[in-house]
């Protein structure tokens, strides 16, 4: 007794038979379940004990759709592992055509989803450069405000140094608030290195209007305008020019002349005085 | 020359009376507002600012409050904006603002969160809790313009800061102006009920106050 598959059709005399092991199988009259021509089944097979040219077929289980349905994890495993195995030099051209379509459009999108990455990567790193070199470009001004500070006190040391006496009497006569006294946060202001020159009503120009942008701000008692540069200022900058909106009413225009203006550490730009 | 120097370490605070200073600007200054960052950058000096409050009234939730939107522009901005309900539909009349103000002042000077006060407005119904500051041990500093400055302000605090001279009202561009259409958007206005809007500035990127 030993199981095998069969499949089973019509022979040569009309009856319903197979083949197995190149002996003829015959359907086992006696069983409940009925083989019908066409169809494949895991049958239990008797050798003919009388002739032993042919075997008798209990049928066990039939193969079809359902039956591939039902089959669990490890037994599709092991059949496709069989088919595989039985069958390779037939399935792997089949296959190798199927796949590499699919595969070459795996790889593109993958090629594509990481070269995404990486420009985003690039734009992430080319926003963190234009930042740094904003802060940098801050700092330089600073580092300049500062070097012109040290410069202008060193001027006055020597000019100190020359004239002790002179310096001294001044000191005594008139005493100057030391420089972090509260009195209006007093501060050494410089002339401004590039002049200021009131060219229209509304209109100043300086070969020191170099930016974009500027914030420009009035004093309430309109003697005095703070001019500094920033890229968010509200204040639009054209050809070295600043247009400003009811200077004329603040200031009367004349003639064109340059106004006094100095460059204050304190409010980081310059401040120019009205009149 | 004041006996009182500054230090770069004092921790200061700032508490802005906004009603105080609109009714300060005059109402001719029609290209010009003001620059509360500039306004806290003038008076931080070189010192550590530890918070800036705004002190304001607001309208019925229920009804159009103009002030809303520059309360955002100005918490955007990192201000720390307290606006009391006001009774009056035209907020003419603030309740409860000039209380709220000195409670904070008072209360972070107990807590020990600030070194230096620094109080923007001439109002004199401050002056208890300046003293009250005072004796707590800080400084208390008040800035205001010559037209709302109380004298007796200026007698009481330790530093007084003349607004009047500080660059603090931000020139609008011209060409702003005519894009936006509307001249009455960036104008200061003496009445409160339509004192800013913010009609003609969207809202800009977050730089807080440097």
């Amino acid at each position: 007794m030993e199981a095998g598959v069969v499949r089973f059709d019509y022979d040569d005399r009309s009856n319903v038979s197979g083949m197995y092991h190149g002996k003829r199988v015959y359907r086992d009259n006696n069983h409940i379940l009925d083989i019908s021509p066409g169809e494949i089944w895991i049958v239990s097979l008797s050798l003919n004990p009388s002739t032993g040219q042919n075997y008798f077929a209990k049928p066990l289980k039939r193969i079809d759709g359902s039956f591939l349905y039902e089959m669990k994890k490890d037994q599709i495993d092991s059949l496709s592992k069989y088919l595989w195995e039985n069958n390779r030099t037939i399935l792997q051209p089949f296959l190798q055509e199927i796949y590499e379509s699919v595969m070459n459009e795996q790889i593109a999108k993958a090629v594509r989803e990481q070269t995404a990455s990486l420009e985003k990567t690039i734009a992430d790193l080319s926003a963190q450069i234009d930042g740094l070199n904003r802060i940098k470009e801050e700092d330089s001004k600073i580092i300049a405000a500062k070097e012109d500070e040290v410069e202008l006190l060193k001027a006055e040391l020597l000019m100190m140094e020359s004239k002790p006496s002179e310096a001294a009497g001044t000191q005594s006569s008139a005493p100057r608030p030391p420089e972090d006294s509260p009195e209006g946060f007093a501060e050494k202001l410089k002339p401004s290195k590039h002049p200021i020159i009131r060219t229209g009503p509304d209109t100043l120009r300086s070969d020191g209007f170099r930016k974009s942008r500027y914030f420009v701000h009035l004093s309430a008692d309109h003697k005095t305008l703070l001019i500094r540069d920033d890229p968010n200022g509200n204040v639009v900058c054209i050809d070295s020019t600043l247009t400003l909106a009811g200077l004329s009413t603040v200031l009367p225009f004349d003639s064109e002349r340059p106004m006094e203006s100095e460059y204050s550490p304190r409010y980081g730009g310059t401040l120019v005085t009205l009149r | 020359m004041s006996i009182i120097s500054y230090d770069a370490n004092d921790r200061i605070m700032i508490f802005i009376d906004l009603r105080n200073i609109v009714k300060s600007v005059s109402a001719d200054s029609k290209y010009s507002r003001v620059d509360y960052v500039s306004l806290v950058r003038c008076l931080k000096g070189p010192r550590k600012l530890i918070a800036a409050y705004v002190f304001d009234s607001k309208g019925a939730i229920d009804a159009t409050d103009k002030s809303k939107r520059f309360h955002d522009y100005l918490r955007y901005k990192g201000f720390r904006v307290i606006a009391r309900d006001s009774y009056d539909p035209d907020q003419n009349v603030q309740k409860e603002v000039d209380v709220a103000m000195a409670v904070q002042m008072v209360t972070h000077a107990y807590k020990n969160n600030y070194d230096v006060a620094v109080v923007v407005s001439g109002d004199r119904d401050f002056i208890p809790a300046i003293q009250e500051v005072q004796a707590a041990g800080k400084r208390v500093e008040v800035a205001a313009f010559s037209t709302s400055k109380s004298d007796e302000m200026e007698r009481q605090c330790d530093v007084y800061h003349n607004l009047d001279k500080e660059p603090i009202l931000s020139l609008v561009n011209l060409s702003d102006v005519l894009q936006d259409g509307n001249t009455e958007a960036v104008r200061w206005n003496s009445t409160i009920g339509s004192r800013l809007t913010m009609t003609n500035t969207a809202l800009p990127t977050r730089t807080g106050i440097r």
